[in-house]
């Protein structure tokens, strides 16, 4: 039993039960309020019965209509461990997905940690295809080497040929993305 | 770095590479670049400002501010020296001084739409909300396009929610805006979702609960498609406020049913409420037309037992996976029932049941544990033991080791214990334990959680063993126990081979 609505700036007060995990980044404050003055549509959270947030999802609209690639971006997504397995990731991606249908987005792409198999599947069931490798997309805090990201896809209803999901033959580095 | 797009005249070649040098935070090579510029072109007065970047970027705050200062004072109005000093200025955190940048400009050149829009901003960084309004309204006498019209009513809303006055709010602020977006609905004006967005929160504001609802239940209503639910949502806060439960119960009704999502917690408390206060106020269904704006109203205890009982029935009959709502919201029904003392209640059936029920369905999830402690309530004290037991039945366990620990033969049969352990600490069980049944209880908690590794053998490191909680569990006893006894009881014993992350 979920309750989603618009995620607010007193949330961000909360929702440690769900980003205390090591999979799950956490940005500064500046960001998450970007997100909230430019796209509150996309900022959605689920909150149980109880008051406790049990995951949210952050996204954005960009690219170029005129080139094909207006699209919706999945920038965060997680679910707290001990609402898992509820079908709560599938539900929000699926909002997300219904918000940039209406806005005539092509596709809806996200990067993801390319050692998150546990992500990487889960997306691959919702209908989303690898896309290209970003190398070294993922910056380590503490001497480690850099993780690469896939870039994985799903095209939209306004891609009738499906033409925004053709994976690239070979990978690309962060400066190369738009 | 600043617009660098169309190279107009030769200053700007003779220039990028400046900026390019400041892109990379090659510092030193751009004030160098800089010097050798301005030997020859002294009164290139970007070529200044880019050396005080270079010069503040370097640490030297006080040389760049008077070199910026040399240029500023001149009052600057082409764009490389404006939106160099805008650069400049931010980085050293003074915005105030980017809006005296951009008067001086306008006064010299009061047609630019550009640095109209550029002073806008400049006071949008300090907060100077009046002086917004007026540079909003100049940039709509200059290019009549709506968002320039739209800035000033915002910041007219802006000063209504930072009044220190409440009162000026409400009689000046507020209605100035109200009055400033009607002009443009009658004149049918009104282009963008956002305009509609802004007129829906100025009437709020005002508290015009029944001329927003007009607006979102109306053709400007239409507009809002950015957020999902935006004008079911809309509506429902306004029904609220309105306290009008007719309306409200309605909606909820309508939202837990597909195409809505019957797993939506809020509009069951929605639906509750309302109907509660429409028996309270003896509301009864008009003879004639429609019960409601938003059609059929439930206004008996009996409508809403028959209601639930249809969601049970709907999710019982699906083949596919089923949702928590409806047997969460029964719960709920019954405990709202008890507070009112309506025998009633009974008719939903009986909490320990329905609990057990529940545990039967979703047990194997962990939100099992969260879902069933808010109803633990509804058990009487004597019935706790009861539960707990009727509970622990349901999980599969292997037959006992000689230990006496029966232990669970995969992860779900796991989780399921894990929740039955974690209800039992919440009914108080492992706190009426002694000492002794305390200590049991640890090595009874170690014994699982060791045993359960084995079921996470391949998880990554970045992800919980299915057994964790067991040893978090173990922990708050020993804490348990030390609050007791004072003792710690070989808390800081290591348990062996656990590489829990």
């Amino acid at each position: 039993m979920t309750t989603l609505r618009a995620f607010t700036c007193d949330d961000l007060f909360k929702f440690n039960n769900i980003n205390l995990d090591p999979l799950t980044e956490t940005y500064g404050i500046p960001f998450y309020l970007q997100y909230l003055a430019h796209w509150p549509e996309y900022f959605i959270v689920a909150e149980a019965p109880g008051g406790e947030l049990m995951g949210y999802i952050m996204g954005k609209a960009e690219g170029s209509v005129a080139r094909e690639e207006w699209h919706g971006h999945v920038t965060a997504l997680s679910v707290a461990p001990e609402f898992r397995r509820l079908g709560l990731a599938a539900k929000l991606m699926e909002m997300l997905e219904e918000i940039s249908e209406r806005k005539g987005g092509f596709f809806v792409d996200l990067f993801v940690r390319v050692s998150n198999q546990v992500a990487v599947n889960m997306y691959k069931q919702l209908g989303y295809s690898v896309y290209r490798t970003v190398i070294e997309y993922y910056s380590a805090n503490n001497g480690e080497p850099d993780e690469d990201a896939y870039d994985m896809r799903k095209a939209l209803s306004r891609d009738t040929e499906k033409k925004s999901i053709i994976p690239l033959p070979h990978p690309v580095r962060p400066e190369d993305i738009e | 770095m600043a617009a660098r797009g169309h190279v107009q005249d030769p200053n700007d070649r003779r220039l990028r590479p400046i900026y390019d040098y400041l892109d990379n935070g090659n510092n030193k090579m751009a004030i160098q670049q800089a010097d050798k510029l301005l030997k020859k072109h002294k009164d290139l007065h970007c070529a200044k400002v880019l050396k005080a970047i270079g010069l503040q970027r370097t640490g030297k705050q006080d040389e760049a501010f008077t070199l910026a200062q040399e240029v500023a004072i001149l009052e600057p109005t082409d764009d490389n020296s404006l939106q160099a000093l805008t650069i400049l200025y931010r980085e050293m955190h003074r915005p105030e001084l980017v809006t005296k940048l951009y008067e001086a400009a306008v006064r010299k050149v009061p047609t630019s739409e550009e640095y109209h829009s550029h002073l806008f901003m400049a006071y949008a960084r300090v907060g100077e909300y009046k002086k917004m309004q007026q540079a909003g309204m100049a940039l709509y006498k200059i290019v009549p396009k709506n968002p320039y019209y739209f800035w000033s009513v915002m910041s007219l809303v802006m000063q209504a929610i930072s009044a220190q006055d409440e009162k000026l709010s409400q009689t000046m602020f507020l209605p100035l805006a109200e009055r400033m977006v009607e002009k443009m609905v009658k004149e049918e004006k009104i282009e963008a979702e956002a305009e509609v967005q802004l007129y829906f929160m100025i009437l709020e504001r005002l508290g015009k609960y029944v001329e927003a609802l007009e607006v979102v239940q109306g053709p400007l209503g239409e507009k809002l498609t950015s957020e999902l639910q935006s004008r079911e949502n809309k509506c429902m806060m306004l029904y609220r406020r309105l306290e009008r439960w007719a309306e409200c119960n309605a909606l909820s009704c309508k939202l837990e049913i597909v195409p809505f999502d019957p797993d939506d917690w809020q509009f069951y408390i929605l639906y509750f409420d309302s109907l509660f206060h429409l028996i309270d106020q003896s509301w009864a269904p008009p003879q004639e037309g429609a019960h409601s704006a938003e059609g059929e109203v439930h206004a008996s205890t009996a409508q809403a037992i028959s209601f639930m009982k249809d969601r049970i029935a709907t999710e019982e009959a699906k083949e596919s996976k089923h949702l928590r709502g409806p047997y969460l919201a029964r719960l709920e029904l019954i405990r709202r029932l008890r507070v009112r003392s309506c025998p009633e209640a009974q008719q939903l059936g009986e909490p320990l049941e329905l609990m057990f029920q529940f545990f039967v369905k979703f047990g194997d999830k962990p939100c099992c544990i969260t879902d069933l402690k808010i109803f633990l309530d509804l058990l009487t004290p004597d019935q706790h033991v009861q539960f707990i037991n009727r509970l622990m039945e349901a999980v599969p366990l292997c037959a006992p080791g000689e230990d006496g620990v029966a232990l669970p033969g995969d992860t779900r049969a796991l989780q399921r214990h894990l929740c039955v352990t974690q209800l039992s600490r919440s009914l108080g069980q492992q706190h009426a334990l002694n000492t002794e049944g305390k200590l049991g209880l640890i090595k009874e908690l170690k014994a699982h959680y060791q045993h359960g590794l084995q079921f996470g053998k391949s998880c990554l490191k970045t992800e919980l063993q299915f057994s964790d909680m067991y040893c978090l569990m173990a922990a708050h006893v020993y804490v348990d126990l030390w609050l007791e006894t004072g003792d710690v009881w070989g808390f800081w014993t290591p348990n062996t081979s656990s590489t829990t992350p």
